[in-house]
């Protein structure tokens, strides 16, 4: 570029190695362009430095590209967004999904609770309610085929008596699983007549050597 | 003839254009460049201190980036003279180091329209006689320097030689001189 040659022409003129022709070129020159003549005093006074122009021009390159960088920067930084924001709204789905799955999951375990509880806690009444044959401790044996099937059994062969009764009765089970030395703790004596005969033609029973069974006629 | 030819007249108001719709800094840094050594010299002659200058230079390229793109500017060259001597005067004032600085210092300066008038073959003869008539009103310091300067094309360092005065005086009895000797022209040519 020509400002080298300018600054060299300058830095020649202040070390006097110009000849007089050109040094009044320089100077005629100076006299109708202020700029070149202020800038001529200055060097005048500190001298020619090209490594600090040269720095300069560094300078001013690099700060000729900072703009371009701080705009990609933050393009990046955009991109980057974009990016954070699929990546949250996939967690987010993912979290969804999961809690979906986990709700399904409880669901189906308060099921299965429901059902254990159901198959080893206390029967629910059977059929319309009417009667209803239980276990009272958790040490008592139970009937081979299930509750269900117990009180399925109870409703067909029951003689029905008038009126409401609870009756409990406790029992030895022999080798066989048959319910033996039944003892009747509660219950009206027709209503445990009838408890007991049914226990008697009823089915073996299993689990444990004694049982209690509260049978509930309504 | 002019000392600065980084990129001509007309490049350098296209670039001027393009800079102000597309504030691209690339662009300012093709018109700041060329001009750089003569913005810094400027600031040495003001701010008298080399990092002051370098930091100087970087804050005119600031303001430039924001002022070309709000000023239409014309000429470039004595705009940026003109901002980068205002930058400098103003970081005196705010060190307080103004007392030393003329601001009168530069008021010789002329302006490109007067120097570059064209001048008819018919008027130069008067001209020529009316530019003696002048010579003869300067004071003989400044009619020496003058026409040692302008008729005899001698340099600041000649003339100093020749004349025996230092190189400061000389110049500013070509300053003095050639400012007055237009005035006088001035005045008898309209008169």
């Amino acid at each position: 570029m020509d400002n080298t040659y300018n600054i060299i022409r300058i830095q020649q003129y202040l070390k006097g190695e110009l000849s007089p022709e050109e040094m009044h070129e320089l100077e005629h020159e100076a006299l109708y362009d202020p700029f070149l003549n202020d800038a001529l005093e200055g060097y005048q006074y500190k001298g020619v430095n090209t490594g600090k122009l040269t720095l300069l021009q560094q300078r001013l390159q690099d700060r000729i590209t900072a703009l371009p960088e701080e705009r990609s920067r933050l393009l990046f930084t955009s991109q980057r967004l974009g990016i954070a924001a699929v990546a949250c709204l996939l967690f987010i789905l993912a979290c969804v999904l999961l809690w979906m799955i986990n709700a399904r999951n409880s669901d189906s375990a308060q099921q299965k609770q429901l059902a254990i509880e159901l198959n080893t806690a206390d029967p629910i009444p059977y059929g319309n309610g009417l009667f209803i044959a239980r276990k009272l401790t958790e040490a008592s044996a139970s009937p081979k085929q299930g509750w269900d099937n117990f009180n399925t059994y109870i409703k067909k062969t029951i003689n029905p008596i008038e009126g409401k009764n609870v009756v409990v009765l406790t029992f030895d089970i022999d080798k066989v699983g048959k319910p033996f030395n039944i003892v009747a703790k509660k219950g009206g004596s027709p209503f445990i007549r009838e408890a007991k005969r049914l226990l008697e033609a009823g089915p073996t029973w299993e689990e444990n050597k004694s049982a209690e069974v509260e049978f509930v006629f309504e | 003839m002019a000392f600065i030819k980084p990129i001509d007249k007309q490049k350098e108001a296209d670039l001027l254009l393009q800079y102000k719709s597309t504030g691209s800094l690339k662009i300012l840094g093709m018109l700041y460049e060329p001009y750089m050594p003569l913005v810094y010299g400027v600031c040495l002659k003001y701010l008298k201190d080399e990092s002051e200058s370098e930091d100087a230079v970087m804050h005119i390229f600031e303001q430039l980036v924001t002022k070309l793109r709000v000023h239409s500017v014309v000429n470039f060259k004595s705009w940026l003279y003109s901002l980068a001597r205002n930058y400098c005067l103003m970081e005196l004032r705010n060190h307080n180091k103004a007392d030393t600085i003329s601001i009168d210092e530069n008021s010789f300066m002329e302006n490109d329209a007067f120097l570059h008038q064209p001048i008819g073959e018919d008027i130069l003869e008067t001209k020529l006689r009316l530019m003696e008539e002048c010579m003869e009103h300067l004071n003989a310091e400044q009619q020496i320097c003058v026409r040692l300067f302008y008729l005899e094309q001698k340099c600041y360092k000649d003339i100093t030689t020749i004349t025996g005065y230092d190189l400061n005086s000389v110049k500013s009895y070509i300053q003095n001189g050639k400012r007055n000797l237009k005035i006088c022209m001035e005045k008898s040519g309209n008169g």
